[in-house]
């Protein structure tokens, strides 16, 4: 059977602590990736890629704002953006589904997302045409 | 790092399967004591099992293979004698002038992080999960700190930036700046004081694992995990039920834990620990239960591969392979169930007679 190697690794290596028959002694050995774990960690980023694609189509008929795919693209929840920015919840999820009133919005609250998102400010504004 | 320090200054940094009790081992290694990592996990008593609906991560269930984050350590320290301090912070400034001055005073520390703001971490392994712990061991004249990371194979850079960031985090577990170290060197454990931490490690895991009233937490979960999953399959669509089931697989192998959710580093724990307590009733019976823990262990993977197998169709699931899973877990249990009340008969109430712990 060939040993299955996960290309995310990068070359590098994880320890597992596998039985090792010739001592008799549980040991630390390098592990390169094992295919379930590659399996449930893959369904996991497309199912996050999906969500993705999803939005960027929403934010395009105009159903939700720009916010909502660079949200979406850190991995975070509305409730988490609203604590990392310290705005309330309720204004969070009306930026994120009105363009309107994110087009509104004063800089100073645009700086608020930019910096918990790690982004510039002018760059909030722009979604990329894929993911 | 300066060349003129003796040795014992400089900080070796080693790969471990699992971060916090790598970060632990770690920093006990940099001041004296050999502790290696399974030693670390089991003297905190970091294994146990809880699968709580009502958490979620990214909106899925949390099941967890291992004991509250940062309490591996606490308790290893507490067990074993060692001084260690640490820290939160109100603000970000604090902190970091805080971290500042500890790394000019040449100390090692350890810090609790959102991984997905490590720069150094491959993206594909990235989401926001708040009790990553790493060391840093200095800060270059650039500004970015040193960072000995058990997880990976060597040290790594992370800017000041990003370190805030990450060290800064909001959501579930924020570690709000957590830092520990231990202010001691050169310290020595004795033989006596490594068999008290064993048995007091021992005992705790048993008494959680055994006796937790809540269905959530102990062994209970796991028969409630398999009830659980059978809801989901009733409940949700299959995309959606594929999606949680390969989550819990995800939580037992990706995030390290040396495989099969941490029961290869139990295994690994006990057979160090028999050795304190050679030709002895009690030191059979902690050798005979870290063959028992690694035939559990092949048996969470054996879970894990055929979960994984009945997700690979995102449209349907075959009702067989939900009672395969189910039937499993049932199984895992009973062996657990029976391998932790061995433990607690036969090592945890005769070991503090026979050896006056």
């Amino acid at each position: 059977m060939k040993k299955f190697v996960d290309p995310y690794y990068q070359g590098q290596s994880k320890i597992n602590y596998v039985f090792d028959e010739l001592s008799g002694e549980i040991k630390k050995a390098p592990a390169h990736g094992w295919e379930p774990e590659f399996e449930s960690t893959q369904r996991a980023w497309d199912e996050i890629n999906e969500d993705l694609e999803l939005t960027l189509q929403e934010i395009k008929a105009g159903k939700q704002s720009p916010l909502a795919f660079h949200m979406k693209k850190r991995l975070m929840d509305s409730k988490l953006l609203s604590a990392e920015t310290g705005i309330c919840h309720f204004f969070v999820k009306r930026h994120l589904r009105s363009p309107s009133a994110w087009n509104a919005l004063k800089l100073t609250t645009k700086n608020k997302y930019a910096k918990a998102l790690n982004i510039e400010c002018t760059k909030l504004d722009q979604v990329p045409e894929r993911i | 790092m300066n060349d003129a320090l003796p040795s014992k200054e400089v900080f070796t940094h080693r790969q471990y399967a699992h971060c916090e009790s790598g970060v632990s081992s770690n920093l006990i290694q940099h001041a004296g004591p050999p502790v290696s990592e399974a030693m670390a996990f089991g003297i905190g008593s970091g294994i146990f099992f809880a699968h709580m609906p009502f958490v979620k991560i990214m909106g899925l269930p949390l099941t967890s293979y291992r004991s509250l984050p940062t309490t591996i350590f606490k308790k290893c320290c507490k067990r074993l004698d060692l001084d260690y301090k640490h820290k939160k912070f109100s603000s970000s400034e604090k902190g970091q002038n805080f971290l500042d001055e500890l790394l000019s005073k040449k100390k090692i520390v350890a810090l609790q992080t959102n991984i997905f703001w490590l720069p150094y971490m491959p993206e594909r392994f990235r989401f926001p999960f708040n009790a990553h712990n790493i060391i840093v061991f200095n800060k270059t004249s650039t500004g970015d700190y040193e960072v000995s990371d058990p997880v990976l194979e060597s040290t790594a850079l992370c800017p000041t930036e990003d370190m805030n960031k990450a060290r800064f985090a909001k959501g579930p577990l924020s570690p709000k700046g957590f830092l520990y170290y231990i202010d001691t060197n050169n310290t020595v454990i004795s033989d006596d004081q490594f068999r008290k931490g064993i048995y007091a490690g021992l005992k705790e895991s048993c008494h959680r694992m055994l006796y937790t009233p809540l269905p959530f937490f102990g062994l209970k979960a796991i028969p409630y995990l398999s009830k659980q999953i059978k809801k989901w399959h009733l409940k949700n669509s299959a995309k959606r039920f594929t999606l949680m089931l390969t989550h819990v697989v995800r939580m037992q192998e990706e995030i390290g834990t040396g495989g099969a959710g941490f029961r290869f580093l139990f295994a690994r724990f006990l057979e160090e620990a028999s050795k304190y307590f050679p030709e002895s009733k009690e030191g059979e019976t902690l050798s005979s239960a870290s063959k028992e823990f690694l035939l559990i262990g092949d048996l969470w993977r054996q879970w894990a591969s055929t979960a994984v197998k009945a997700c690979k169709n995102k449209s349907s699931i075959a009702e067989e392979d939900i009672d395969r899973l189910d039937t499993l877990l049932h199984e895992i249990f009973s062996r657990e169930q029976a391998a932790f009340k061995n433990i607690h008969l036969k090592f945890v109430l005769s070991a503090k007679k026979n050896f006056s712990l």
